[in-house]
């Protein structure tokens, strides 16, 4: 029946007056009633009659000694829900998972049963602990853990902006938790930042069982379409996501995925995430332990092993597209030169083109047009280092406009143009720019060794210069390629000597953290080459053979 | 500080109340047309699935309980509000309270009277 809203608030005032009194009097307060209104009286009759059933339909939901409080998520098979129980200390909160009605049948009910087995052998204080489990009174399975109050991985680097270090030792931490894991014979299998949490008290924990799986001893694990279903695509490994395999790299291709989130500027982090991330999983860290162990390297202001090795992985590279093709190779260190020669350029004669560079331009044309008026200005009676300049310019536009051999024609008349000058200081930074770029175009000729003769007289003359003030802040890069190249090639002298020349000359610029890194390349130079000559007398043996 | 963290902590479960209702109806909608298309049979929805109700309300309408709740929403609004903070949103008395701005006195007196009501017009429509 349908209530007029007087009618309703009549009816709540008789209710509330009804539910004060005794049981015994409530019929005798609806015969009253009844005289004022009587089908009024009968709905407030029918109510009281109700009321005990109400009370008991209301009632918190309860599953063993679990009451539930609140609906937290919504797993892949069914709500997570707050809940709590009495203990003899006090009220205890958990996090019950309850199979949804729908799921709760074959394999889907397996896997449920699964997940709260695997999750009851598992003890980390960076795992959500396992409290309880049961059947509810419909027979469906639920089973109960450590209720983590706190923010998911994104949210928390996302609003509270962790720094760097802090992030590396959650990092850290996480990892101990999935080595642990892996130790177990157990593959996560669907690590992401909302199954990261971190809590109130900072600590890291990491939750829900629902996609992992046992491996057997071989290391293999089974059903893997069924994981391939239930898995997170964003952050799935690739071979995951082709359904190929899941195995303990599958997780920390994750786990790279999820640092490089949160990584910042850190080339460091950055350079862990990358290795733990790459496609191939042989090429990825070997354990967890591996990687926290270079997380640990990291916090401790110690070379980190993945950039090493992701240098080693270039150089490796780097050879091998050598040996299909040294032209290549050849090409590649070209570019990084050019890109150095420019930009050196353009800040030596920042002054000088800011009158002629428009916004924009491409660097090449920029210098064309110094280069116009250079020529119109000059004079018969010039200085010679001046007209050692415009051939130099000249031979700048040849060398990037991929024209070696006319730029070594330019290079050749400049120096020409500087031998009859008088001595002086100004000459010889003439003369050391000129030997760098001799350098740098013998290098795109292809003359590796003759191209590091030069870089290296133009080096020493450099030492010999009072002041020493020469723009080289751009060429580190163009030095480590050519030094590297070198190396490739078994020139192992030449190549250390100019990744010497590299920390002299980042000590002169006084950037103190680049001659770390030189001097740290200098070092696993250095180091690796005993093993590269035994390589190399190896490879020379068996082609004899 | 304090209750500014509390008041917008109440504030997220009430709107977290919201929409698990309509989460939970949305869904029994969804079931209910799938079961009718397979053939008609007469189903119960339980609150949530796996809810262990007592005998004799085993399974309660969703679809039912959100006619009425609509229902009584248009006679009271608040009372409506009580009901789905409580039910949906599991929050406590107190902090029903504080969501609706009234005193846990009328908040008591609201569900006592709500859920009464609601179970009678379930129970003889």
């Amino acid at each position: 029946m349908s209530l007029s809203p007087a009618d309703f608030h009549q009816l709540e005032a008789w209710f509330a007056e009804a539910s004060t009194l005794p049981a015994e009097k409530r019929a005798r307060f609806v015969e009253i009633c009844r005289e004022t209104d009587a089908r009024l009286a009968s709905e407030l009759e029918q109510m009281l009659e109700a009321q005990p059933l109400a009370e008991a339909a209301f009632l918190p939901r309860q599953h063993g000694d679990w009451r539930i409080k609140r609906v937290l998520g919504e797993g892949g098979l069914g709500l997570v829900r707050l809940a709590e129980r009495d203990t003899p200390t006090g009220k205890q909160l958990g996090a019950i998972k309850h199979i949804h009605a729908n799921f709760d049948a074959g394999s889907f009910r397996a896997r449920f049963l699964k997940e709260c087995e695997i999750l009851k052998a598992l003890a980390h204080p960076q795992i959500a602990a396992f409290l309880d489990a049961g059947l509810d009174s419909a027979g469906s399975p639920y089973f109960v853990m450590e209720y983590v109050n706190g923010l998911a991985w994104d949210d928390y680097t996302a609003h509270v902006k962790p720094t760097v270090e802090r992030v590396a030792m959650l990092f850290r931490d996480l990892l101990a938790a999935v080595a642990y894991l892996h130790e177990s014979s157990i593959v996560h299998a669907d690590i992401k930042p909302s199954n990261v949490l971190i809590d109130r008290a900072g600590a890291v924990k990491l939750l829900d069982f629902g996609a992992a799986r046992m491996l057997d001893a071989d290391g293999k694990s089974r059903d893997s379409t069924f994981t391939r279903a239930m898995l997170t695509p964003e952050w799935a490994s690739p071979e995951q996501r082709q359904g190929t395999s899941c195995t303990p790299a599958s997780d920390i291709y994750s786990l790279g995925l999820l640092l490089r989130s949160c990584c910042g500027e850190s080339a460091d982090l950055r350079a862990i995430a990358d290795k733990a991330s790459r496609d191939e999983p042989s090429e990825r860290y070997e354990s967890a332990l591996a990687m926290a162990a270079d997380v640990t390297h990291f916090l401790r202001n110690e070379p980190v092993g993945a950039r090493t090795a992701n240098m080693q992985y270039r150089a490796r590279k780097f050879a091998r597209r050598h040996r299909i093709a040294a032209a290549f190779a050849a090409c590649a260190l070209v570019a990084a030169g050019a890109a150095w020669w420019i930009e050196a350029e353009r800040a030596r004669q920042a002054s000088e083109l800011r009158s002629t560079l428009i916004e924009n331009v491409r660097p090449e044309k920029a210098i064309a047009q110094v280069l116009k008026s250079a020529a119109a200005d000059m004079e018969a009676d010039a200085p010679k280092t001046e007209q050692a300049q415009l051939h130099l310019r000249m031979a700048q536009m040849h060398a990037v406009r991929s024209r070696p051999d006319n730029a070594a024609q330019e290079l050749k008349a400049a120096e020409t143009a500087v031998a009859a000058d008088a001595p002086s200081p100004e000459r010889d930074k003439m003369r050391v720019r000129l030997l760098l770029s001799q350098g740098f175009v013998l290098g795109k000729q292809d003359k590796l060794v003759e191209a590091a003769d030069m870089v290296i007289e133009a080096f020493k003359l450099w030492e010999t210069i009072p002041d020493r003030n020469i723009e080289l802040r751009q060429s580190g890069y163009y030095l480590r390629e050519l030094a590297d190249a070198l190396i490739a090639r078994g020139e192992f002298s030449r190549g250390i000597e100019i990744l010497h020349w590299n920390v002299r000359r980042t000590e002169w610029i006084g950037d103190s953290a680049t001659t770390n890194v030189n001097k740290r390349d200098l070092a696993a130079r250095c180091a690796q080459i005993p093993e590269a000559i035994r390589s190399e007398e190896k490879l020379t043996k068996l082609c004899a053979n | 500080m304090q209750g500014k963290d509390w008041r917008s902590k109440t504030h997220y479960l009430a709107t977290a109340s919201r929409v698990m209702r309509n989460v939970v109806v949305d869904y029994a909608r969804t079931r209910l047309s799938a079961k009718r298309g397979a053939g008609g049979k007469q189903i119960t929805l339980s609150f949530a699935e796996n809810a262990a109700a007592p005998p004799g309300l085993s399974a309660i309408d969703v679809i039912a309980l959100e006619r009425a709740l609509d229902e009584l929403e248009a006679l009271d609004a608040r009372k409506a509000r009580v009901v789905e903070l409580r039910w949906y949103g599991g929050l406590e008395v107190e902090e029903i309270a504080g969501v609706l701005d009234t005193s846990p006195a009328t908040v008591k007196r609201d569900w006592e009277f709500s859920r009464t009501w609601l179970y009678k017009q379930l129970s003889c429509p």
